[in-house]
């Protein structure tokens, strides 16, 4: 079975085509809600849910368009809901996972795993004070490799946001990564234009 | 970038998840005949009820996250910014009067609560409420913690209404005389902490609705707020967050209240600094939404340039129809003798996808201040 018959299953009503395309994207899916929601059991339930509503709204679909991006929309829509209402609970003492300390690649020597590891927590840790909106453009534009164009069409946004939120989020997660940088190996262009009083006051 | 999110991605979510089993029972399907092989469909699994109900709990902090940052890059929604904020610490439980607007007073008893609308602000765009709710029923629990009421406030999202609908029927709405329903855009609310920090007495909570189209700001307007309410855990740091549970019926307020026109104030002035000549055009001073129309000479056509900083929230985007001029969400509120301050003027260059690391050295920014002093238009 190929993408475009599971559709066509489905739209017939044969929830086989709905097994198929749950195998082929749920993956992915799964953790692009992940980043955004920083929760794998809450990012599952993102990706059921929107396959369910796949589901339920298959009929609408144009089975000549591809199948993953009008998911994907969904998906990331889902995700970025599911988070706000989550960090609604943040004083409740939610506890966000780390997946750093969960699953160490084994491929990888010692000093390397260490530096790859310290990449990763400092990018996640930096993800963590993107509100949900804007770690959601971030996880498009850099885990769903989408282009601002991509983003825009498929958001209903002019372009214009669309750069303005991908600024904004890489001059945040630029703000929340220079300390590294700074304490870290010698200073790059963008640490010295913070040492020389590049302040951010978003 | 991209390998430290694929990095943090594989980690937390291994290419064995298989969410068939959960999707399959939620579809009703008994069995299906798709033949699937390969990675992702090696575990069982089980149908999860969703963890969605339990996670819209409002605390103050959870609402000012949510108004602060959930729809701070949201242009065409509304990050409630300081302005909402303020109007709650201003009105703690007990408190009297009207913050914005005017005081309403209305009071409704049942189901072992109390709930009563306290003051209601209504201008052309926005409609901004504050309520409290009182637990009049001792001893309330939910699965095993004490709990609290709750009303049922979720943020409207743009384009995701439907959505909304579908997973909150039950939820708090505004609607006015002609039919029309208000979209949730901001509010707080009071929460108690933790079991051993219960909030005594009502809980304050406010609101703000944007219209779906501008309401004709001439003498008064009927609205109707419905608050259903829930039963919410009151837990300690780290614990699971049980369902909550409804309680009763909604709760159905009509008020009448004048709409106002939009406060906005024409300023026009024009400041310079580092060259660069920045204009406040003028400044829209409504609670749902102050915000200010800045207009300047792009330094250059190879950047994107954006005002930032000092008092402005990091949310805007252009005007339509005005060439060069941007509306930018303002921090906070406005009142009386005002100065409204751009820190800077930020260049994002034209760089094709992919092209990042390049693109973020090619950033410039252009120091200001650029501080504007004007009367604030009266809310």
């Amino acid at each position: 079975m190929d993408e475009r018959s599971a559709v066509g299953r489905l739209k017939a009503g044969d929830a086989g085509g709905l097994e198929y395309l749950v195998w082929a994207h749920q993956v992915r899916a799964v953790r692009a809600a992940y980043l955004i929601v920083r929760d794998r059991p809450l990012a599952e339930d993102v990706v059921q849910g929107a396959s369910v509503r796949a589901y339920e709204r298959i009929g609408g679909f144009d089975v000549e368009r591809p199948f993953e991006p009008w998911f994907m929309k969904v998906v990331v829509n889902d995700a970025i809901k599911a988070a706000s209402r989550r960090e609604r609970t943040a004083s409740s003492g939610h506890q966000v996972e780390d997946p750093i300390l969960q699953l160490p690649d084994p491929d990888t020597g010692p000093h390397e795993l260490a530096e790859v590891q310290e990449e990763r927590r400092r990018v996640w840790a930096a993800l963590e004070k993107l509100p949900p909106a804007q770690r959601a453009v971030v996880v498009q534009r850099y885990y769903l490799g989408m282009s601002e164009a991509e983003m825009a069409r498929r958001d209903d946004s002019p372009s214009g946001t669309i750069k303005w939120r991908l600024h904004a989020a890489r001059k945040r997660l630029a703000k929340l990564l220079r300390p590294q940088f700074r304490a870290g190996g010698p200073p790059s262009a963008t640490a010295l234009r913070t040492q020389q009083g590049g302040d951010d006051r978003d | 970038m991209e390998k430290a999110l694929r990095g943090c991605a594989d980690a937390g979510v291994p290419n064995t998840v298989d969410l068939w089993p959960g999707i399959r029972d939620r579809v009703g399907v008994e069995r299906t005949s798709a033949t699937v092989t390969g990675e992702g469909r090696t575990s069982t699994g089980s149908p999860r009820r969703s963890s969605f109900p339990r996670l819209v709990p409002r605390t103050r902090a959870g609402w000012v996250l949510a108004a602060l940052l959930v729809l701070i890059l949201s242009t065409g929604a509304y990050a409630a910014s300081g302005l909402v904020y303020e109007t709650f610490v201003g009105e703690l439980p007990g408190a009297q009067g009207p913050v914005f607007g005017q005081k309403i007073d209305q009071t409704q008893t049942a189901d072992g609560a109390r709930v009563t609308l306290e003051w209601a602000y209504a201008d052309a765009r926005f409609v901004v409420v504050g309520f409290s709710v009182e637990d009049l029923r001792d001893g309330r629990r939910v699965a095993g913690y004490p709990a609290e009421l709750q009303p049922t406030m979720v943020m409207d999202e743009p384009g995701y209404s439907g959505h909304t609908d579908e997973e909150y029927p039950e939820r708090a709405r505004l609607s006015d005389e002609s039919g029309s329903e208000f979209r949730v855009v901001g509010g707080q609310g009071q929460t108690s902490v933790a079991p051993d920090n219960i909030v005594e007495g009502p809980l304050a909570n406010s609101a703000v609705f944007e219209a779906p189209n501008r309401i004709d700001p001439s003498g008064n307007h009927h609205f109707r707020l419905e608050l259903p309410l829930e039963e919410w855990a009151i837990i300690s740091m780290g614990e699971k967050i049980p369902a909550p549970e409804p309680v009763g019926e909604p709760f159905v307020l009509d008020f009448e209240i004048p709409v106002r026109p939009v406060p906005v104030a024409e300023i026009n002035q024009k400041e310079t600094a580092s060259g660069l000549t920045l204009s406040l055009e003028r400044v829209s001073n409504s609670p749902g939404r102050p915000q200010g129309v800045f207009c300047f000479q792009p330094p250059d056509d190879e950047h994107d340039w954006f005002p930032t900083g000092g008092d402005l929230a990091f949310e805007g985007g252009p005007v339509p129809g005005e060439r060069h001029c941007l509306e930018m969400l303002l921090n906070g509120p406005l009142e009386g003798r005002s100065s409204v301050t751009v820190a800077q003027i930020e260049g994002i260059p034209h760089c094709p996808s992919g092209n990042d690391e390049v693109c973020a050295r090619q950033e410039r920014t252009i120091q200001g201040p650029w501080t504007f002093e004007f009367e604030a238009p009266e809310r």
